[in-house]
């Protein structure tokens, strides 16, 4: 099986050969097409790649049910991957499907993947297609910008329509502040005023220990003390390596700090933020709004949100995911369909239900439900006004885990975050480079 | 059906039939073998030959991958890694799991040995990813559990997965914890089946406990003695599971295993071919290191 | 032979020094080794399980509570209230791992059998070579077998993970080394009552492999019931899901879930593969009982 794929092979592999498919799947006569839509009684057989958690999957299969009520003649295949611990897995597993010929019409993804697939070619570009229908073009025009164009291609083609996002925020607990006798965080409190907030809240010994702030240790956890310092692991347009950049120095140093000089955070290794928090040993830590679905199941109450600490900037770090119709449908159409519904005004409603992502519209936020809890609620798009996304270029796996094998031998205090970040530095510019030299050869 | 064939065709001799009977025994395996191991191996040799893409064609480029080894320090450092770990987790595995068995094989009462042998077991039973959660609140240093029981005795923190040397340490205990009772449950096995008449002869020769140890137990004990150390040297030399989900390698590359490592080329950095080709050599070395305990084992593995 | 074999035995037969001696110094020393290692290996499974019943928050509290500190059943139920078809995942899981294991304990024997106690030509190089399959990392064939899989029809069916479960290179290995431990003389007397090869496999060495075929047996089924890897990349419709990826489900996002929840789910999970191994033990010590007496 000497699988040397060249792009004819793999059109003829998808079932792509024939010249009406050929167009379809680049896009180009597609404009007049797609304004209608296909008729009720079309049939056919949609197949979804689709990641996430129990909720999600029941969301996601009500929204395939509504779109069986207009098209109950296509049979949904809603394929499953369970929360990736990578996306390399995720999206090698894509490639294999697309590569061995298996048809994939609608690929949902993070925005970790969203740079691999288009530069994979596995995505359609939808411009010309939102341009030709106004239901489309409808769901843009709802979803906050900032999410939409996270999701564009570096082309700013649109090829993925927003499926639903995160951002991180501190939780922090209400009780405990109020045990220290502390106020409620001000919104545009500083590291300063953080740091002196988690040492008040540090105290006790042995099985009576408390810290102030659990730290969310992993690659998007830990952004926002990037960002709140102007500053991130890559440049700004995600070409190469900026851990040079003296502010990321400083950043990596308050972080470190927190556990080795104030003591303020519990070493990092093995602890899991979302365990220690409900169970009261942390009094602070950071994330979406993903917890708030255990929260809720759990009856867990002692939680609100508050914007991230700044130092220099207000700006806090947001992910979203995206839908996108696969280059290996045969049907655009009716896959365009389909994400319709997927990404409808009802699902977001159901998002907003389950609490473990945010909706892609503000609307969906805009009632009691949402609201209620937590208390600040309204802080989660909130942070959209200075909000940036988590870097992520097509070689992301590889980025996070040269950043991460270097940060947490700083944090072990193996490296100082001096020579940390210079060799980290070091080995991301290379892959960088890579990566350049891998997109101009594609 | 060998006996029905050979009566029609009475030229077959005995030692024919026996080879036919041999072959017809390994066949179901072969077949297994040949399409589902042998041939994607090959395949996967092809691709370290190859700068691997599944949608955008490959180039052969020769030994390159090979080559690109020789200047990876990161694979040296997973090496030296793999190796640590192989020692200790054959060695304790192997060693916990005979001592627990004789130690069961003993006179015990009926249901102490029954519930004992379970418990030892039971661990073997959970899918490493079920016991991450556990085994990192254990382990944690702040906030985990061993410290805290140390703390009681006014011992400091040991920085179980944040320091080097006791990450490893951290993660051998947990493999001997999950996978030694696997160890005892073959070794009981074999004890088991070592008829009596052989140490009531010894015993009337007068031999003591110690000597009925090592004269009768052991040597008839060796082939499975064998068994676990080839069956736990291999597994070890290919650990992943224990490590990804307790340290994932780090902190940095200090529990990078090189399957480990492997995987990260593979799934993270996408580079197919020079993730074949530290498969390949990897490969080649557990070959070397099984047959070379194949040929000492000659020296000491005793088949009744 | 081994039907002459007493049922009437007592199992404490089998193991050494039985009813001869009274209770020695080295008997309490081992007693007490033995108790302190059951106690250490079962601690982090306790706690697993009173995790399981009680709610989140009161779980990673120092000093841990090892022992349920309340009854929340209802932690139980959840996994089924969740939208995960966790029957249907326990009936696919089921399915598998009984003809996996099963097949393998077929073809295991058989060839174990044959690199045991057969001779034919080339047999030490065909052992090795099939060895030397254990060798292969898993993680960079995946790519030629999912192709493979691809050119067979077997993308998200189950043959996918059970055609190449059939075969095991380590329970080849197993089989044997147990067939090599067998007594020469069983299989000479056979041969001088004319019994042909076939014949001292099914009548002679397989009913003395018992307690080998249960090992084998409970470590094939516990692997493949546990198997997350495969599943993973070739089942990926909800309904043909393994439990262990239904389990993934439940944990969340970047951990998230509740804890409580998953060991529940996998307390449960656990069940069965603990019901095999308690009856392949009862197994092994039958077989044990009965060919106590063979020479």
């Amino acid at each position: 099986m000497s699988r040397n794929f060249s792009r004819r092979d793999f059109l003829k592999y998808t079932g792509m050969g024939s010249a009406a498919a050929f167009a379809a799947a680049y896009g180009m006569p597609l404009g007049t097409a797609l304004a209608q839509a296909p008729p009720s009684d079309t049939s056919g057989h949609l197949v979804i790649y689709n990641f996430g958690g129990t909720e999600q999957q029941r969301m996601f299969g009500n929204a395939i049910a509504r779109f069986n009520e207009r098209y109950p003649n296509v049979l949904v295949e809603d394929l499953y991957i369970p929360w990736p611990e990578g996306w390399g897995h995720y999206i090698t597993n894509l490639k294999l499907r697309a590569a061995s010929g298996l048809k994939t019409d609608i690929i949902a993804i993070a925005i970790e993947g969203t740079r691999e697939t288009i530069f994979e070619d596995l995505v359609l570009p939808m411009d010309d297609a939102i341009a030709a229908d106004e239901d489309l073009a409808a769901i843009v025009d709802e979803v906050e910008p900032v999410l939409h164009n996270a999701l564009k291609g570096p082309d700013g083609q649109t090829y993925y329509f927003t499926r639903e996002w995160n951002n991180m925020i501190i939780h922090y607990n209400p009780v405990k502040f109020e045990e220290a006798g502390l106020d409620p965080p001000a919104e545009d409190w500083t590291w300063e005023d953080f740091l002196e907030t988690a040492l008040v809240l540090t105290h006790g010994e042995g099985g009576d220990k408390q810290f102030g702030f659990g730290i969310p240790f992993f690659n998007f956890g830990l952004t926002p003390w990037w960002h709140t310092n102007g500053t991130a692991t890559l440049t700004e347009d995600w070409s190469q390596s900026n851990l040079d950049d003296p502010k990321m120095l400083e950043s990596v140093k308050f972080v470190h700090s927190l556990v080795h000089e104030h003591g303020v955070a519990p070493s990092v290794e093995g602890v899991n933020p979302y365990e220690l928090f409900p169970a009261g040993t942390i009094a602070m830590t950071g994330a979406g709004r993903w917890p708030f679905d255990t929260y809720v199941t759990t009856g867990y109450k002692d939680v609100d949100i508050t914007p991230w600490p700044r130092k220099t900037a207000g700006t806090t770090v947001f992910g979203s995911g995206g839908w996108a119709v696969s280059k290996t449908t045969e049907d655009v159409p009716l896959a365009l369909e389909l994400i319709k519904d997927l990404a409808a005004f009802e699902t977001d409603m159901e998002a907003v239900a389950v609490g473990t992502s945010l909706p892609a519209r503000r609307s969906a936020t805009e009632n009691e439900l949402f609201n209620s809890f937590p208390a600040n609620a309204h802080r989660f798009f909130g942070s959209l006004e200075d909000i940036k996304p988590v870097p992520s270029p097509a070689n992301f796996a590889e980025v996070e885990s040269i950043f991460m094998r270097h940060m947490s031998q700083i944090m072990a205090n193996s490296l100082t975050p001096e020579q940390g970040l210079e060799m980290a530095h070091v080995e991301l510019s290379a892959a960088m480079d890579k990566l350049a030299e891998r997109m101009a050869g594609g | 059906m060998s006996i029905k064939q050979a009566g029609r065709l009475p030229e077959i001799s005995p030692k024919q039939r026996e080879a036919f009977v041999g072959y017809l025994f390994i066949l179901p395996t072969y077949i297994g073998f040949i399409i589902f191991i042998l041939y994607p191996l090959i395949e996967s040799m092809r691709i370290s030959f190859q700068e691997f893409s599944l949608l955008r064609g490959s180039t052969y480029v020769g030994f390159d991958n090979y080559v690109q080894m020789f200047a990876d320090p990161r694979l040296r450092i997973s090496y030296v890694n793999t190796v640590t770990f192989t020692l200790f987790a054959v060695f304790f595995n192997a060693g916990v799991g005979l001592i627990l068995a004789v130690m069961l094989n003993r006179r015990l009462p009926v249901l102490m040995r029954n519930l004992y042998r379970s418990i030892f077991f039971f661990p073997v039973l959970i899918a490493h990813t079920y016991i991450a959660v556990i085994w990192r609140f254990l382990y944690a240093q702040d906030t985990g559990v061993i410290n805290y029981y140390l703390g009681v005795f006014g011992v400091d923190a040991i920085p179980w997965l944040s320091n080097a040397h006791w990450a490893m340490a951290a993660i051998i205990i947990l493999d001997v914890w999950k996978n030694t009772g696997f160890a005892m449950l073959v070794f009981l096995a074999g004890l088991q089946s070592i008829p009596n008449e052989y140490y009531e002869a010894a015993q009337l020769d007068g031999a003591n406990e110690r000597q009925l140890f090592f004269r009768v137990t052991i040597p008839l004990l060796s082939p499975t003695i064998f068994f676990i150390l080839v069956i736990f040297m291999i597994g070890a030399l290919q650990v992943f599971d224990t490590i990804i989900v307790l340290t994932a390698g780090g902190p940095g590359d200090a529990t990078r295993s090189v399957v480990l490592y492997i995987y990260e080329i593979a799934f993270r950095t996408f580079n197919m071919g020079y993730a074949a080709a530290v498969s390949m050599t990897l490969f080649a070395i557990i070959l070397a290191l099984t047959a070379l305990q194949f040929w000492i084992s000659r020296r000491w593995v005793h088949y009744e | 032979m081994a039907q002459t074999a007493s049922t009437a035995m007592g199992q404490s037969k089998n193991t050494r020094g039985s009813g001869r001696k009274p209770i020695k110094f080295s008997d309490i020393i081992s007693y007490t080794i033995l108790t302190i290692a059951a106690i250490l290996v079962m601690m982090p499974l306790a706690w697993m399980f009173s995790t399981s019943l009680r709610p989140t928050t009161e779980s990673f509290q120092l000093p841990p509570a090892w022992l349920p500190t309340e009854f929340r059943w209802e932690n139980y139920v959840a996994p089924f209230e969740s939208s995960v078809p966790f029957v249907d995942l326990f009936i696919n899981s089921v399915r598998i791992t009984v003809a996996v294991t099963v097949g393998q304990l077929v073809t295991c024997s058989l060839a174990g059998y044959a690199f045991a106690r057969l001779r034919f030509p080339g047999r030490d190089l065909l052992f090795l070579l099939l060895l030397a399959s254990l060798m292969v990392p898993g993680q960079v064939t995946i790519i030629p077998i999912f192709l493979l899989m691809r050119d067979l029809g077997l993308i998200d069916n189950p043959l996918a993970i059970i055609l190449p479960g059939l075969i095991s290179a380590f329970g080849v290995f197993l089989m044997r080394q147990f067939f090599k431990q067998m007594p020469q003389e069983l299989f000479d007397a056979a041969r001088v009552d004319g019994a042909g090869h076939i014949r001292s496999f099914l009548q002679i060495a397989l009913p003395l492999a018992g307690p080998a075929m249960a090992t084998l047996g409970i470590i094939t089924f516990n692997a493949t019931w546990n198997a997350y890897f495969l599943p993973l990349i070739f089942l990926n419709s909800w309904h043909k899901m393994t439990l262990p990826q239904g389990i993934a489900l439940l944990t969340g996002y970047m951990g998230s879930g509740n804890p409580s929840v998953v060991m529940a789910a996998v307390t449960m999970a656990i069940i069965p593969v603990l019901l095999v191994f308690i009856g392949a033990q009862r197994w092994i010590i039958e077989a044990l009982t009965r060919s106590g007496l063979k020479g």
